[in-house]
């Protein structure tokens, strides 16, 4: 029979091993990883080395010539990017990196720290392209390609959300995102991709969108938030769809169309586009904002990206509007011009509502919906009663992407304070460019990976939870899909009082339309402010 | 009672232990996190530790409510949850009282003026801080499995009550 251990023996047991980062292998558990890409979606992508296999067992079939074909990669990617081959020699190990990672400060394991996720890539690296490397090993922190290392990548080029918190503190401007792009473009060519990713991006391939929904589908959800809105204020939508001429293309994440409470931010976009008479149409084959692609391989993500352009210049629109998603915009702000553009074919985006020419979108035409709808605001095209949020303390999560990815810090905020009497911010360092990510971003949003993600979005939690406690705060607002999917998750394990909004849920909300019936409730169906009477009677 | 107010004048020293051992369990880099930084949103899970543990112990020492203690054992173990450590991992530091009890009265023990029978109570009552300690740990992952189906839930709805295979309220 077992002995039953004494404390003090169960505090040695679980001590972690004390041996240097290089010889500590990698463990796979439920919960600390992703499942592997399908093979049939890697079929459908054309990527290589489709097969059925799993991080847990010890053969991961991979090709046999891979290690060539992984330090092949990597020689092509140092030629090809000046910004890889800069940061591969640049960092100094100062540490000022180390504590920003929300995975580091959730777990303590050192293999979060960016400057170790970031010298998983440069040991191998050293050993093979630098002389000092080569002759000197492990003594200049080079080492060689084994399967190990593989391994080891895959974990943790999966265990980070490309949120470039990190490079923002790095005094070398080093951004260890890359690290992890490049990461997962060389574990690609040999076929160590996690399906959270690949499935989205052949399904956006296949059918224009990440869920795979097909135009009656996509058509058929749609017409059902008509009825939803008209059911709350009388007024009925008309959208269209695959519209020739429109002066617009409306792009936004496939999440909003079927996953709650993306549906109601989705619903906030129809009221505002019907109440300004916008001409504008949806399209049921780009029917995605979000871009899967992107944590899979450059070429991946211009494919999926190249989709929106082919659509509007099929259709004939003069610019792209886009809806509230996180990595949509990190492609259009960052690559989208060197990898498909520039967009000549369409004109540089003009409000027709207030004659505004957004010049900051001069070569992708393409902009997003909070930058549009705060110029409604603040030239007072729209007529509306923030009182109706009244019931909602709200506060604000920067998205990584809109934030740090192209500075989009006051437009929401200024659409916030429009349509809201109670905002409150959360503290400074964990708002604005220092933003916390959700935990979940990047592709790394399937429920396996719960434990990490929670563990993951514990300081932007923690940041959540003070707002709450000092001043009530019960609504948390964002303006990305990823974030509407996965914070009301983490809000409900560590600040349950929480709930998540999409912006233009708020601005539904207050949005005082034209020839509306009396509004008694809000678009979740909760009574409004001084409303709760109505509701008491209809019951 | 007696035990405890011996104890109290230890505090400070029994705190520092305890947060010794509680992180012991991580690798050195991240011990060293959880210990320097006092920001408490630079630092959410040392902070969370250390704030926790003194008031898991004024009230342990004090007047002891298990419903007050459990919110309070919830800052800590919440964290340990999500940590991928096994049930008796995350916990083993409740037990590790008895022994940092033992410690820093060595010098009361010597003079008589706590005896061994005053430890083996404070025992007993460290085991029923345990006890609680697997209730509020078993809670937590209880949740992490209930926000998993939630979140597929709140991902399909939309299309069950579309297709009428459900009927929305």
């Amino acid at each position: 029979m077992a002995k039953v251990p004494k404390p003090s023996e169960l505090e040695l047991q679980h001590e972690l091993p004390k041996t240097e980062w290089m010889d500590t292998p990698s463990v796979f558990k439920p919960g600390n990883f992703s499942y592997p890409g399908k093979a049939k979606n890697l079929k459908v992508l054309g990527l290589a080395n489709p097969r059925e296999w799993s991080p847990n067992d010890q053969d991961w079939k991979l090709p046999a010539d891979w290690k060539n074909i992984v330090l092949e990669g990597l020689r092509e990617r140092i030629d090809k990017y000046r910004t890889l081959k800069v940061f591969m020699d640049i960092c100094v190990r100062c540490g000022a990196c180390a504590d920003k990672c929300h995975f580091y400060l959730g777990s303590g394991d050192p293999k979060n720290m960016p400057v170790l996720r970031a010298e998983l890539l440069r040991s191998v690296y050293r050993k093979e392209f630098t002389l000092a490397g080569k002759i000197m090993g492990s003594m200049v922190g080079a080492r060689d390609l084994t399967e190990d290392v593989i391994k080891e990548w895959f974990m943790y080029f999966f265990q980070c959300t490309e949120c470039r918190r990190c490079s923002l503190f790095c005094p070398y401007g080093i951004d260890t995102a890359e690290f992890t792009i490049i990461g997962r473009e060389l574990l690609n060519l040999i076929g160590c991709n996690i399906d959270w990713v690949v499935g989205p991006a052949a399904n956006c391939y296949q059918t224009g969108n990440h869920l795979g929904i097909q135009p009656h589908a996509f058509k058929d959800m749609l017409e059902f938030f008509v009825d939803e809105i008209e059911a709350v204020n009388g007024i009925r939508i008309e959208p269209s769809f695959n519209r020739k001429g429109a002066e617009f293309l409306f792009v936004t994440p496939s999440g909003d169309v079927f996953a709650d409470p993306g549906t109601y931010t989705l619903m906030g976009y129809l009221m505002l586009f019907h109440e300004i008479g916008l001409d504008y149409t949806w399209s049921t084959y780009a029917s995605e904002g979000g871009n899967f692609g992107f944590f899979t391989s450059h070429e991946m993500m211009k494919r999926l990206n190249s989709k929106m352009y082919a659509e509007a210049k099929r259709l004939g629109v003069k610019s792209i509007i886009g809806g509230e998603c996180g990595h949509m915009w990190r492609v259009i702000n960052q690559y989208m011009d060197t990898v498909n553009g520039p967009a000549d074919f369409l004109e540089v985006p003009k409000s027709p509502i207030t004659g505004t020419t957004f010049h900051n979108a001069a070569s992708t035409k393409m902009i997003h919906i909070v930058e549009f709808t705060a110029d409604l605001i603040k030239n007072g095209k729209l007529k509306l009663d923030a009182s109706r949020n009244d019931h909602l303390k709200v506060t604000y999560h920067d998205s990584c992407n809109t934030a740090r990815g192209m500075g989009f810090f006051d437009e929401p905020r200024y659409v916030l304070n429009s349509v809201c009497n109670n905002f409150y911010e959360m503290p400074a360092n964990t708002i604005r460019e220092q933003t916390f990510c959700c935990g979940s971003g990047s592709g790394l949003n399937n429920d396996e990976f719960m434990e990490m993600r929670m563990r993951g979005g514990l300081p932007r939690a923690n940041a959540v939870r003070h707002v709450n406690e000092k001043f009530g705060v019960n609504t948390l607002s964002c303006i990305c899909a990823i974030d509407r999917a996965v914070l009301p998750t983490l809000m409900n394990y560590w600040v349950p009082d929480v709930s998540v909004y999409g912006l233009h849920e708020l601005v539904g909300n207050a949005m005082v339309m034209e020839g509306e019936t009396e509004r008694t409730t809000d678009l979740r169906g909760e009574p409004l402010p001084g409303m709760e009477d109505n509701e008491n009677e209809d019951i | 009672m007696a035990i405890e107010h011996h104890l109290l004048k230890h505090k400070e020293e029994i705190s520092q232990k305890w947060f010794d051992l509680l992180t012991s369990i991580y690798a050195p880099e991240g011990v060293r996190l959880f210990k320097k930084e006092s920001d408490e949103f630079a630092n959410p899970v040392g902070h969370a530790f250390r704030t926790a543990i003194v008031e898991i112990l004024d009230e342990f020492l004090g007047e002891n409510r298990a419903e007050t203690l459990a919110p309070l054992l919830d800052k800590v173990i919440r964290v340990r949850a999500v940590q991928t450590f096994s049930p008796s991992a995350a916990l083993a530091f409740v037990f590790g009282l008895k022994a940092i009890a033992e410690e820093v009265l060595e010098e009361e023990l010597s003079e008589g003026e706590a005896s061994t029978g005053d430890l083996r109570e404070f025992d007993r009552k460290v085991e029923g801080l345990g006890l609680l300690s697997f209730d509020v740990y078993t809670g937590c992952r209880e949740k992490l499995f209930d926000i998993k189906i939630a979140e597929i839930k709140r991902n399909t709805r939309r299309l069950l009550e579309r297709a009428q295979l459900i009927i929305s309220e």
